[in-house]
């Protein structure tokens, strides 16, 4: 086992690194660099001082030696310095990770929680009226884009209905204590459920299927004809088996919900990392927008990790080594 | 943000040389300490004490020094919590008093004198002196610090100079070798007065120090300004949360100190869609609607409770220029027969009449524009001149032009020059501008039925700009500019030797009579310091443009300003802006 953890930690960090080249020539080739768009902008802005600049950030190095210039920093825990907000990166990220965490977090539990309970509904009432309209429900969940889903749901809940806020994530003013929580919580609502009836979506499908496939297998039959009751033998024998392959599922989707996240947040104007990303990208911050992409890849490859150690974990017919 | 609309016809006593005595006229309003505040006297209602006014902008800001502050995210909140000596008047353009109550210019125009108002207190209690001044002006030339109206100040290399004369007055000299600088006033209220006790260690550090003093991560408790509002907190990517200054030294109609509003709050959004919901949904009290929003906005205005505003022209404009360049003769460039029609003038004035600025207006911009005759937008009330030629579409006159021109319309419906070249041409825009682009295709049409062979390709707009300024390989661009209040600020467009004076740039010598006509129109108006003289000399310079038609404008588009109706002392201004903030109050009655 501590092998196979080796071995895998060492081919993850071999993937972050080339990930890492990957990422910073896609940057570095956006058209328009910092300097160019200043000069635009400005029309005052003589040649010489474009050139002097250009210098002073170091844009006309070759690719590799900016490469090379940025990995060492970064070794050394230094990500630089966010041309936007003249902050360190690892400030700004810190202000926004949490916020980040508190989006994601509220709805993936709220989709892996509803969306189980739903797939496994679905599944034990296969073809029943409720397992169709639920169907038709994460089709629809998965077919609608977030940021169209959150504009519509702004406009229906905020514009015509104003029962809640027009995206933020806090009112000003509002004393702190239960009451900060209270609006915090008020501001969660619309994001989080466009997040969670997209992850919402897809767990009720694996659940599901994973369920169906189960309650089919031949010990379960075998529990039934025992004359066990039938909520022992969903519990014990078949929902036991069919969330395995779902613990996977959950680590391996957590990337996935971090990059939804990027657009809510935009449409929602909530100040997390993904927010920062998509503004980062536009005001072309490259420290920032290659310090939350690196975040990101790093998360996808963790990820990964983790759903191969927790499946040996629990499922006994795999060992590694 | 915070003007005052007493001066009229400022520059004709400044000729003279005496104090202007100003409000002589009204019953004095002071207040304690304040012998002579600023009165507010174009605000159309006396408003209450309280109230929050929330808007939301685009992005965070970058800085909280107003010295180094470009950007107009930083500046929106930076205009609030600090002031100028002098002001302009929001709703007349004119230069009117600030910081400064009064000020003389020497007989030769070279030597202006400035005199605080008394009493003036700095946010925590500090008196503001002459040292302020002086010390902001030191910031400003100080090696290293990044601050664009060094250049604007500095004259052939020479540095303006100042001298502090006493605790309330101080002098600034312009070169003797010089002639007078005919908006010095515009460059002296370009310069917000900043304390020099809370700054002169961080500029005693050096230029590099200065630029990160006051940044983002300030307490706010440091920044104290002079101006309506101080800065209670930030919480980046959310919002700015302002509070009124209670030493501002400006007074309603009745004397009472100003302003209104207990709290200014600025909204981070991500993007404009944003503003507009956060607006829709009651939590924004403003929303700078764009043309094609007005008639949808309109129509919720009830139900939403608030107003949206027919709002007077922004000073930009589009336009289409012709390369009239010999060096961008060759491959992706010109034809030279292409050179001979784009620098006839009778082929600009035929296109001229061919573009359909109606159908422009009614269909990029959903009615909400002016047609546009002159490099000076309709919306510039100070400079425009609307007496100049103006060339009505009409297809007829058009072909008739390019007919005495000689150019033929041949049986194969295609134009044809005197040497019976077919006239063809690539009209261009940066892709991306849907304005640009729907202008591009009405252009074309219109140009296609008079025969010629016209090519849309739009372009990314950093080759386009390029093409524009280096290379010079290119035929026909449609592309906009913004305009500031003063046309001396567009002086590298307009004179012949300026690098984005597009068809041609760089001349070492005006090609033209007409070009070298408005190159001494623009110096003479540099050394008037008289702003209706510069009125005179700038309208010939739009009769001439008009005339020979080197950029062809095609309208300026309309603002739309909505507020909600809880917020009073609206009156609208120069660009569409609402009024002052100092002046804004919050009525109880609604909602």
């Amino acid at each position: 086992m501590q092998r196979f953890l080796l071995q895998r930690a060492i081919q993850s960090a071999v993937v972050l690194l080339g990930l890492s080249v990957l990422l910073f020539t896609l940057l570095v080739y956006t058209p328009g660099d910092p300097v160019e768009l200043l000069a635009q902008a400005n029309p005052e802005v003589q040649p010489e001082d474009v050139q002097r600049l250009r210098q002073y950030y170091g844009l006309d190095d070759p690719l590799i030696i900016r490469y090379l210039k940025w990995l060492r920093a970064v070794a050394h825990g230094d990500l630089g310095y966010s041309r936007t907000y003249s902050l360190p990166v690892r400030t700004l990220i810190g202000q926004r990770l949490g916020n980040t965490l508190l989006l994601v977090g509220t709805a993936f539990l709220i989709a892996l929680v509803v969306g189980s309970a739903i797939g496994i509904y679905s599944a034990l009432h296969q073809y029943s009226p409720a397992d169709y309209g639920f169907t038709v429900f994460s089709f629809l969940g998965l077919a609608m884009p977030n940021f169209w889903q959150g504009i519509v749901l702004i406009l229906i809940f905020a514009v015509w209905i104003p029962l809640f806020p027009a995206g933020g994530m806090t009112t000003p003013g509002v004393a702190p204590g239960w009451p900060m929580a209270w609006d915090r919580l008020w501001h969660l609502v619309l994001p989080v459920a466009v997040l969670a009836t997209s992850g919402m979506a897809s767990w009720t499908r694996y659940v599901r299927s994973s369920m169906l496939e189960v309650i089919r297998q031949d010990y379960v039959r075998t529990a039934r004809a025992k004359g066990l009751p039938e909520r022992r033998i969903v519990r014990r024998h078949a929902l036991r088996n069919a969330l395995l392959p779902v613990i996977t599922l959950v680590a391996l989707s957590i990337p996935g919900v971090l990059n939804g996240a990027v657009l809510t947040e935009t449409v929602f104007s909530w100040p997390g990392m993904g927010l920062l990303l998509f503004q980062a990208v536009l005001g072309h911050d490259f420290n920032v927008a290659m310090a939350v992409l690196l975040f990101l890849a790093l998360v996808t490859v963790g990820a990964n990790l983790l759903a191969d150690v927790a499946y040996a974990v629990v499922d006994p017919r795999i060992r590694y080594g | 943000m915070r003007r005052m609309a007493i001066a009229v016809g400022v520059a004709a006593i400044l000729l003279v040389g005496g104090i202007v005595p100003l409000g002589a006229q009204q019953p004095k309003l002071t207040l304690p300490g304040i012998p002579n505040p600023g009165v507010a006297s174009y605000a159309p209602e006396i408003g209450k004490y309280g109230g929050t006014y929330v808007i939301s902008q685009i992005s965070d800001p970058r800085t909280f020094n107003p010295i180094v502050a470009q950007d107009t995210a930083s500046t929106a909140v930076t205009g609030a919590l600090f002031e100028a000596l002098v002001d302009q008047d929001y709703l007349t353009g004119e230069i009117v008093p600030g910081l400064a109550e009064s000020w003389t210019v020497s007989q030769d125009g070279r030597t202006w004198t400035f005199t605080l108002r008394e009493g003036i207190k700095w946010s925590d209690g500090q008196p503001l002196t002459t040292e302020d001044v002086a010390f902001s002006a030191q910031a400003i030339f100080t090696d290293g610090v990044d601050n664009s109206a060094v250049d604007l100040l500095t004259f052939q290399d020479q540095p303006l100079r100042w001298r502090v004369l006493d605790k309330r007055r101080i002098q600034f000299i312009t070169p003797r070798a010089i002639c007078p600088v005919g908006i010095f006033l515009r460059l002296i209220g370009a310069i917000d007065v900043v304390p020099k006790h809370k700054l002169a260690d961080a500029l005693a550090k050096g230029g590099a120090e200065f630029n990160r003093t006051w940044g983002i991560n300030v307490n706010p408790k440091e920044l104290v300004g002079t101006g309506p509002f101080i800065l209670q907190s930030y919480v980046p990517g959310q919002r700015l949360t302002l509070l009124r200054n209670p030493n501002y030294w400006s007074v309603d109609k009745r004397g009472q100190r100003l302003p209104y509003l207990t709290r200014y709050i600025l909204l981070i959004v991500p993007n404009l869609e944003q503003s507009r919901l956060k607006f829709l949904a009651g939590e924004t009290d403003f929303y700078s609607a764009r043309p094609r929003e007005f008639a949808e906005l309109k129509a919720q205005e009830r139900q939403g409770s608030f107003a949206v505003y027919d709002g007077p022209e922004t000073f930009g404009s589009e336009f289409l220029v012709l390369n009239q360049n010999p060096a961008g003769v060759g491959s992706g460039g010109l034809t030279p027969a292409q050179l001979s029609w784009f620098q006839d003038v009778r082929f600009r004035r035929a296109l001229n009449h061919a573009i359909d600025r109606n159908t422009i207006v009614q269909q990029v911009y959903a009615g909400r524009a002016t047609p546009s005759w002159s490099p000076i937008s309709v919306g510039n009330k100070l400079y425009v001149n609307t007496n100049v030629p103006q060339y009505p579409y009409n297809l007829d006159r058009a072909q008739q032009l390019l007919a005495e021109a000689g150019y033929r319309k041949g049986a194969d419906g295609l134009l044809r020059d005197a040497q019976g070249n077919v006239v063809e041409f690539t009209l261009q825009t940066n892709a991306g501008n849907t304005d640009r682009e729907a202008i591009g295709n009405i252009l074309r049409q219109d140009f296609v039925k008079l025969g010629m062979r016209v090519t849309f390709a739009p372009e990314a707009f950093p080759s386009l700009v390029s093409k524009l300024t280096g290379s010079y390989r290119w035929q026909a661009i449609i592309i906009g500019l913004t305009g500031g209040i003063e046309p001396s600020s567009g002086r590298n467009v307009y004179l012949s030797s300026g690098d984005l004076h597009m068809w041609r740039p760089n001349q070492e010598k005006p090609v033209n009579e007409w070009e070298a006509e408005v190159d001494r129109l623009f110096e003479q108006a540099a050394c008037e310091t008289d702003q209706a003289k510069r009125k005179t000399l700038y309208a010939r310079w739009q009769q001439i443009y008009s005339e020979q038609a080197p950029m062809m404008w095609f309208s300026n588009p309309k603002t739309q300003p909505a507020v909600r109706n809880t917020i009073g002392n609206i009156k609208l201004g120069l660009q569409g802006v609402t009024g002052t903030l100092e002046t804004r109050y919050y009525k109880t009655v609604y909602k």
